[in-house]
């Protein structure tokens, strides 16, 4: 069901042939980076593809999953293998913006106040339960990350290309935490449910970590350099009208449900912003280029399209009763909006 | 005065004690057993005949006609002949006995009705013997005289007035415009029935709608759309074509009852292919082939040749009969009937 007025301008026709093959270029670093990660990390290939669509979208990733599931691992291998530059923040009650972004120290060589950069001034941070830190210093990490800038004293320092910020959240312990704003929540690109391992998995897990001493050598697959070249490459893939009109719908559909007959408008407080417009559309891309593909399917959208708007969604109280997740709001969307 | 004219007078007395009766109350008259003979009517003249008691304070009279009046009675129809008692006081004041049916001459008596009537005005009853009688052929006719019986009393010794009979001229049969008119309306209504009658199922039989053939099944309706996919290349729409095609497949996965989603897309189809069983999932290999070119088409801008979409064609053509073959019979049969 398309609303009129959103069908895009007739383009010119797109030379798919050539994004193809520009594509299936730049993609060929894919299939050997996911293979080191996979040296270290066993199964996870979901969070793992969502990761390098993070990357290659520049969209941040948050990471919910109880402890010991291998985000941090996960995020640590990654960033050696694209051989960025990888900072960890344990984030704590205590922390101030400061320790985030950095600071300006007086020199008494010289009687001078140089600055002093903060760990975000990396390729790849790791913000570990950044629930725990209070609003300010949460504030502080989520405007560097709309503005890829940070500003010490009166100088403003543009943060590294790429820069992506991989946040986890605890779902348990949720004593003395400080839940991000759904404002600021909004500003990831993907929220990924972290579930614990198969049973096979399990035991692949136990294989490799048994011992006390850890041997792993992930090769550099990658630069930064690269990523950014290829993140040319993910804005080039073609998506079309239709595919357009498919994201479009699946959006509206989260804020006016009952017009697209999807019994689900009693459960939804807010639907999703234009943001997860954009994100759904760019993520998409990304898919396809993982998949070595130059254009967009709509498999594309309905495999990352949970992913982008579970945290988009707000319930009500309602759903809140009935034990209604996003998810499974989210899910009944995709099923019944119609796939062009 | 000697004893013969004193008997004479006498018998006077008892005469008119006996004429007046209870009714007036008065003396009767004389008792005369002999009927009054009316003259006879003369033929062809109202058939009116006339007798009365000859009593100065009682009277009673009868009168026989015949209705209607008619100089000549036609052979068709029935005439009331009626022998009337009228008598002035009250009715019962006297008895009258039904008379015995007349003889009759040409004519033949259908049924007899008695009817008594009071006439306020003049003060008088009467008693009414109604013959109704069918003529039998044409000729002259006569109705004998008849005699009526009457008391004025249980007590009261029975006396009798006589009509005398009447002649009648039966005719030609009259026509009965009436009944002709009745008939003939009925009969026309009946023709005009028949005809109409006659009318719609000529038209029914001759103008008869062919029988509208039974719907098709559900996958002969896809084959039938699948047949008509060429327009789309006809017309140069590629991406109408396999979006049909694509429509196609995905209405032949859901009536075989393989895939409940509304609209998979070939990733999907192939993941839930890969958990078929082989035989299932070789002979559903053209489903995917199907879907997978609409894909490329509708959504990567790809100009397939012309053997791809002969291609394409058969394999949805392929898909949908080995679709049908999987799909439960009962819902054929279902879709069939309905």
């Amino acid at each position: 069901m398309n609303q009129p007025g959103v069908m895009a301008a007739a383009a010119p026709a797109p030379d798919i042939e050539a994004i193809n093959a520009l594509v299936k270029e730049e993609s060929r670093f894919v299939d050997a980076l996911v293979g080191e990660i996979a040296k270290v990390i066993v199964g996870q290939k979901a969070m793992i593809e969502r990761l390098l669509i993070g990357i290659l979208t520049g969209g941040h990733v948050l990471l919910e999953g109880v402890p010991g599931l291998a985000k941090t691992l996960a995020v640590r291998t990654l960033a050696d293998a694209i051989q960025a530059k990888f900072q960890r923040l344990q984030f704590t009650p205590d922390l101030l913006p400061a320790d985030l972004i950095g600071t300006m120290i007086y020199n008494q060589k010289d009687g001078a106040f140089t600055p002093k950069k903060g760990p975000i001034f990396a390729n790849l941070i790791l913000a570990d339960e950044i629930n725990r830190a209070p609003a300010k210093v949460q504030s502080a990490l989520l405007e560097a990350m709309q503005e890829r800038q940070v500003t010490i004293s009166d100088t403003t320092f543009p943060l590294d290309e790429p820069f992506l910020v991989l946040a986890t959240q605890n779902p348990i312990e949720q004593e003395g935490t400080y839940p991000l704003p759904e404002a600021q929540v909004d500003r990831f690109m993907l929220k990924l449910k972290i579930d614990y391992p198969s049973k096979r998995e399990e035991r692949e897990i136990l294989e490799r970590m048994g011992a006390s001493v850890q041997d792993f050598h992930v090769q550099r697959v990658i630069t930064p350099e690269a990523i950014v070249k290829a993140r040319r490459a993910v804005d080039a893939v073609y998506i079309d009208d239709k595919i357009k009109s498919y994201i479009v719908d699946l959006v509206f559909a989260t804020r006016l449900p009952a017009q697209y007959k999807i019994p689900v408008e009693h459960f939804i407080q807010y639907g999703a912003s234009p943001r997860a417009t954009i994100y759904l559309a760019r993520a998409a891309k990304a898919h396809a280029f993982l998949r070595h593909r130059g254009h967009v399917i709509p498999d594309d959208v309905k495999t990352i399209g949970l992913d982008v708007l579970r945290h988009r969604v707000i319930l009500t109280y309602e759903a809140e009763a009935e034990e209604v997740t996003p998810e499974d709001v989210v899910k009944e969307i995709f099923d019944r909006v119609e796939v062009p | 005065m000697s004893c013969k004219a004193l008997l004479i007078l006498l018998l006077l007395s008892v005469w008119a004690l006996v004429s007046a009766g209870p009714v007036a109350g008065a003396v009767l008259g004389p008792w005369d057993d002999t009927p009054t003979t009316i003259p006879k009517s003369a033929m062809g003249a109202p058939a009116l005949a006339l007798a009365s008691a000859p009593s100065a304070a009682f009277s009673i009279r009868a009168e026989a006609r015949v209705e209607p009046k008619r100089e000549t009675y036609p052979s068709n129809l029935p005439l009331d002949y009626i022998v009337e008692a009228r008598w002035r006081g009250e009715l019962g004041a006297v008895a009258v006995k039904t008379p015995q049916n007349p003889t009759l001459e040409n004519l033949e008596c259908e049924r007899t009705s008695v009817a008594n009537h009071t006439h306020p005005e003049s003060g008088e009853a009467s008693a009414e013997f109604r013959f109704t009688l069918k003529p039998v052929a044409q000729g002259a006719a006569h109705v004998g005289g008849s005699a009526l019986e009457y008391s004025t009393g249980p007590e009261k010794a029975a006396a009798a007035l006589h009509v005398d009979g009447v002649d009648l001229i039966i005719g030609k049969p009259q026509r009965d415009w009436r009944r002709i008119g009745a008939w003939g309306g009925a009969g026309a209504a009946g023709v005009a029935i028949v005809a109409l009658g006659g009318l719609l199922f000529f038209r029914r039989v001759a103008h008869r709608e062919p029988e509208a053939p039974p719907p098709p099944s559900p996958f002969e309706a896809l084959r039938a759309q699948a047949a008509a996919l060429d327009r789309h290349l006809i017309e140069g729409d590629e991406a109408a074509f396999y979006g049909e095609a694509r429509e196609i497949a995905c209405k032949g996965l859901a009536l075989a009852g393989l895939f409940d989603r509304r609209s998979p897309t070939a990733t999907e189809f192939a993941q839930w292919l890969d958990s078929r069983p082989d035989d299932e999932r070789e002979a559903l290999r053209p489903a995917q082939a199907v879907l997978e070119q609409a894909e490329r088409v509708r959504f990567a801008a790809a100009r397939p040749t012309a053997d791809e979409n002969r291609a394409a064609r058969k394999d949805l053509e392929a898909a949908l009969s080995r679709l049908e073959k999987i799909a439960p019979k009962e819902e054929s049969g279902e879709a069939r009937s309905s």
